[in-house]
This record gives C-alpha cells, sequence and structure tokens, in this order.
C-alpha cells in the first residue's frame, strides 16, 4: 500500500490526478498499489506530471488550499511513492521514469 | 588531492562508498543547511526562528519540539535518494545552484539529535529529537550541527 504520512499527501496526490485527468493514476491512487508493471512506470510519470503542474500552478499564482507548499508537499509524495514502488519490487520503473526526467 | 564534482553523477561512486554513513541533503547555494528563511519554503507555510512548523513535532503552545521518530529534517542516505532529491529541488529552481550538505553518522552529534530511518523509504532519514526540547535548543544544536556539515558546491 502506499503510506502517506498526512491527509495532506493523499489529498494533494488526488486533487492532481483529477486536474491531469489522469483516471488510471486516480484508480490507482484510490487502490493503494499498482497492479503491474504497466502501472509502476505509470504512477511514477505521474508523480513527475504532477510536480510539474504543481510548478506550472505556482507559476500562474494558483492558490492551493493547503498550508505547506507544493514543493514541500511533493517531496513527502515522492517518499511515500517511490517507498511503496522499492517495497512491492518496482524499483527499477521508478528509478528509469527518474532518469528519464533528466533527458 | 582536491576533486572537483561537475554533476551529481560524479558523486555517485563516493557516495556508494560511504552508503550508509552519509547523511546528506541538496541546499539552495546561500541557504542554510539545516535551517530556513522565509524566501526558502512556500508562502503559507509557518517558520519559527528559521524552523519549519511541518517539518517537526511541535508543542501547542509552539515552543516545545516533541520527540516523534517520523518527523524531523529530512537527510538522504543513498545515492538514489538524493539523485531524487536533487532533481525535485532542481525542478522547482530552475537555474540554482544547489549544493549538497553532509555529514558522516557520528557518535557525537549534539544530545538529544538522533537520525531515525524513515520506515517507508529506503534511503531516507529524519533527524529527529529524543526528549523535549526548548525551540531555542533545538535552534542551539542545528546550529552546531550545521557547523559540523562539509559542503560539495556547484553540482548541477
Amino acid at each position: 500500500m502506499i503510506n502517506y504520512k498526512t491527509e495532506t499527501e493523499r489529498e494533494f496526490t488526488f486533487h492532481y490526478a483529477e486536474k491531469l485527468d489522469d483516471p488510471l493514476a486516480l484508480e490507482i491512487l484510490k487502490r493503494g498499489e499498482v497492479k503491474d508493471a504497466v502501472e509502476a512506470r505509470h504512477l511514477s510519470k505521474f508523480f513527475w506530471a504532477m510536480v510539474d503542474a504543481s510548478i506550472q500552478d505556482f507559476n500562474n499564482d494558483i492558490a492551493l488550499p493547503w498550508d505547506e507548499s507544493a514543493e514541500f508537499i511533493s517531496e513527502k509524495v515522492m517518499y511515500a511513492i517511490s517507498g511503496y514502488l522499492e517495497r512491492a519490487g518496482y524499483e527499477d520503473y521508478w528509478d528509469a521514469v527518474s532518469d528519464e526526467q533528466d533527458q | 588531492m582536491i576533486i572537483q564534482f561537475k554533476t551529481i553523477n560524479d558523486l555517485s561512486e563516493v557516495i556508494k562508498e560511504y552508503e550508509g554513513k552519509l547523511r546528506l541533503r541538496p541546499i539552495r547555494k546561500y541557504s542554510h543547511p539545516t535551517l530556513y528563511r522565509q524566501r526558502d519554503v512556500g508562502e503559507g507555510e509557518v517558520l519559527y526562528k528559521g524552523v519549519r512548523d511541518g517539518d517537526w513535532f511541535f508543542s501547542e503552545n509552539k515552543e516545545w519540539i516533541l520527540p516523534h521518530d517520523q518527523m524531523g529534517l529530512s537527510f538522504s542516505s543513498t545515492y538514489k535518494n538524493l539523485k531524487d532529491v536533487y532533481r525535485l529541488k532542481g525542478r522547482w529552481n530552475p537555474g540554482a545552484q544547489i549544493d549538497i550538505h553532509w555529514v558522516l553518522e557520528r557518535p557525537d552529534l549534539p544530545p538529544g539529535l538522533k537520525f531515525e530511518a524513515d520506515r517507508e523509504k529506503k534511503g531516507h532519514y529524519f533527524l529527529t529529537v529524543t526528549e523535549p526540547m526548548l525551540l531555542e535548543t533545538l535552534i542551539g544544536k542545528l546550529k552546531i550541527l550545521a557547523r559540523q556539515m562539509s559542503v560539495i558546491r556547484g553540482c548541477r
């Protein structure tokens, strides 16, 4: 299971799955786990898309309903999602997708 | 011998050699390694003399920091985790120089401070307090720890 440390992390993640209109990400988040490697890769890609979307919101002065900054929440969500994928045996998929972000 | 590291990838072998013993924090240039300025955090985030509310387990009156083994200042202990945090900071701070501040896990940490592994994430540690501590006391200890830390500047 994806274990968030705070309710804010969960809300933030669901907020961006809806905003990005990503039904598969939303389904995975609701289930709290991935079924296979395809979903592991999708969840990893969703995380970085969520980061980009929250940066875009910040740059456009779009207010978010949480006290903590999107950067801080994103870091905590990253630990929750990447930690879960490691435990579930999908660490390589997280690493590959994350490395692709540098290209 | 002085080795100049140009990119975070150049650090991978060094970090892997000491993996498990290092505690690393990527920090934007000119920022403090263990305390924040308001410009380092988001608009709505609350700082008490440089200590972020969201990091620590504060007492109701915000004068004390209470022990919690999963709350504190974030550190990486593996290259893999460092790289993810570094990547995230780079994305949020395009063009900014990110320095890597580090300390070896050491027995002479300021008393009352302890590194605790994140139960959910390999390679992520919290610097925690082991006893109730006045905010001012924690700040003093964080300043001592900052002086014990080394820095690798200018990685990209």
